[in-house]
């Protein structure tokens, strides 16, 4: 135990200094490192993505997770140049806002291996990675469409099959959100009533809040956050009226577990740890875009299990495994 | 679309907008372009949250965020009139120093940058629900509202007196007119800027706090969301006047309710979203076009 952590101490200096020091463990071991533009402890993105490399770890794959300040770019270049020159690493993993950092690191080393993953740059040393929304949202849409006209399962809706999203911005992939979900919950209820309600930006809570209540108003039971910060206020907003609201980006079925009854996530974890033992066999495809969607668990729906009794959970994975044998294909905005 | 509930979300809406419309008329009339608004809003928000999650009291909360904001207009004031900083850039630099302080705030000590979300927050006092349900229309679209919305509609008639009924008021009005006279007349000029900043301070740290203790009972970064800056818009509007520039305040805050429930019909959103500044911008319009009008030389 002491030796691991020493040398996981001595490796952390030697990731700060450009791994000038050389190699610290045996190199047989597979070994992966992130280069973040972010830190931990955000609960959401960061904290997902990191359960795939301790996953990864408790396998033996050597990892090392670089944080920095979100406001420190500087840092994030010089932390992926460091690794890149070193050579010591397999594959360097980078994600968000890195999109410019990696393409002019990237063509320098050639030989080094880079897994980019929620954006997508073409070069044959890069694998991208991006989510199905879309698929994930279908879940949410058939979770919703259930709950609204399911009165004794869900005493808090009226049975009227009406339901809404409440979205930042109409952007392409806050579109490809929404069609999911309109799917999703036409198969369940063919003539379901969705509004689609855009709030205009992502940090406007309050404005967030008002729409909620109009929806509600008008008569929707279940409504789809898809708002980024704001959704705190539509989650908020269900609460008071209470309704119900399906969560988005991380578990927010605890911030009111009386109405929030699912949460979509992107599990940029579970795709982290499939892709690296997809390249430790030697099967993963750089120079490519690779969807992670419901077939490998790159998106999925987070229950409250107090809220969704388990007849209803099996309604949705047969929705589901008709997305998986691709039975169905769930629209996309892209 | 029932009338009630768009009454309910038109006081709602217009209650920040309305103090912040008064908190940059007021230092409009001592001639100062406060855009610092938007900022002193922010960190009203966040110092109504982080103080009122701490001590479990919407009491001291409310009292928090108005000190937030008064701290912000100080630093205002000792930046323009005491070290001679112009109010545009200095105004600019109190909203950078709001965007960028409350954040590093939620990094630095509550490891949170996404926002401040406390797991209780203690309510401020609304009015209870079904206690004025008898006098129709009107009373359940007060129902629900905080006690914020009233100060709000008493803020309106107290701005009036205290510009057209007190001396303090006449004092600062003839400062924001003519400098040079105020002071040949004995005013203290600089003495009564920094009240109105101060003044400004207090109206917009009433409109942060209803932001963050009305409904939400959480803080974001950048949640005011430019409700500053649209307030600034209704006082050019009015010009200056306490209730046309409330009016005109009132006037946005209607078209962001009516903007919101016509989103559940077929019109594209961005139209929609489109309306409180198409309002703005026609308002403004009109606001120049009578100047205009009243200034024109009779004809011969």
């Amino acid at each position: 135990m002491h030796f691991r952590t020493l040398t996981s101490t001595v490796a952390a200096l030697a990731a700060t200094f450009a791994v000038l020091s050389g190699p610290t463990m045996a190199q047989e071991e597979f070994s992966a490192v992130y280069v973040m533009s972010d830190n931990l402890g955000d609960m959401g993105f960061n904290d997902n993505a990191a359960t795939g490399f301790k996953r990864a770890e408790e396998e033996g794959v050597k990892t090392r997770l670089l944080q920095a300040s979100p406001t420190d770019p500087q840092l994030w270049r010089q932390n992926l140049e460091a690794v890149s020159n070193s050579g010591d690493w397999d594959v360097i993993f980078t994600g968000p806002n890195m999109h410019d950092n990696l393409a002019a690191v990237a063509p320098q080393h050639p030989d080094q291996k880079y897994v980019f993953f929620d954006d997508q740059l073409d070069e044959p040393n890069v694998l991208s990675i991006k989510y199905a929304q879309n698929e994930g949202s279908y879940l949410a849409g058939a979770l919703a469409a259930i709950a609204a006209t399911d009165k004794e399962d869900f005493p808090l809706t009226d049975g009227e099959p009406k339901i809404a999203v409440v979205a930042g911005m109409d952007l392409p992939v806050i579109q490809d959100f929404i069609l999911g979900f309109k799917q999703g919950a036409a198969t369940i209820e063919p003539d379901i009533q969705i509004q689609v309600i855009f709030i205009g930006n992502f940090n406007d809570a309050q404005k967030a809040y008002d729409l909620t209540n109009t929806a509600i108003e008008n008569g929707a039971n279940v409504v789809y956050n898809v708002a980024g910060p704001a959704g705190l206020g539509i989650l908020k907003a269900a609460a008071d009226s209470d309704k119900y609201a399906i969560g988005v980006d991380s578990d927010q079925n605890g911030i009111h577990p009386d109405n929030v009854l699912a949460s979509m996530l992107k599990q940029i974890g579970n795709s982290i740890y499939t892709s690296i033992g997809q390249i430790k066999d030697g099967t993963a495809e750089f120079g490519t875009l690779k969807t992670f969607g419901l077939e490998d668990d790159g998106v999925a729906l987070v229950y409250n299990d107090a809220l969704v009794p388990d007849s209803v959970k099996a309604k949705i994975d047969e929705a589901k495994a008709k997305v998986v044998d691709g039975e169905i294909e769930v629209d996309s905005a892209f | 679309m029932s009338i009630e509930s768009l009454l309910a979300s038109v006081l709602e809406q217009s209650t920040p907008l309305v103090l912040a419309a008064l908190a940059a008329m007021i230092t409009l009339r001592a001639n100062i372009l406060n855009v610092a608004v938007e900022g002193m809003m922010l960190v009203a928000a966040f110092s109504a949250i982080a103080v009122g999650a701490l001590t479990d009291s919407a009491f001291i909360g409310f009292w928090a965020g108005l000190a937030g904001a008064i701290f912000a207009s100080l630093v205002f004031s000792t930046m323009t009139l005491r070290f001679g900083a112009g109010f545009i850039v200095a105004g600019l630099g109190i909203n950078l120093l709001a965007a960028g302080g409350t954040l590093f705030a939620l990094e630095r000590y509550y490891n949170s940058p996404g926002g401040l979300r406390p797991i209780a927050f203690p309510d401020i006092w609304h009015v209870p629900e079904g206690s004025l349900s008898f006098i129709p229309v009107i009373g359940p679209a007060i129902e629900g509202q905080s006690i914020i919305v009233f100060l709000t509609v008493l803020a309106v008639p107290a701005c009036w007196v205290f510009l057209y009924r007190t001396p303090t008021g006449a004092y600062l009005r003839a400062a924001g007119e003519d400098e040079h006279a105020a002071r040949s007349a004995g005013i203290d000029v600089v003495r009564m800027k920094a009240l109105a900043v101060t003044i400004s301070g207090l109206l917009a740290g009433l409109a942060g706090t209803q932001l963050a203790m009305d409904k939400l009972h959480f803080f974001l970064p950048d949640m005011t969301a430019g409700r500053g800056f649209i307030g600034l818009a209704a006082t050019l509007f009015g010009a200056g006047q306490p209730w046309m520039t409330a009016g005109a305040a009132v006037l946005f805050g209607f078209f962001g309710a009516l903007g919101d429930r016509l989103q559940a019909f077929d019109i594209p959103a961005q139209f929609v979203l489109m309306l409180p500044y198409v309002a703005a911008i026609l308002a403004l319009a009109l606001a120049r076009w009578r100047i205009h009008v009243r200034n024109k030389p009779s004809k011969l």
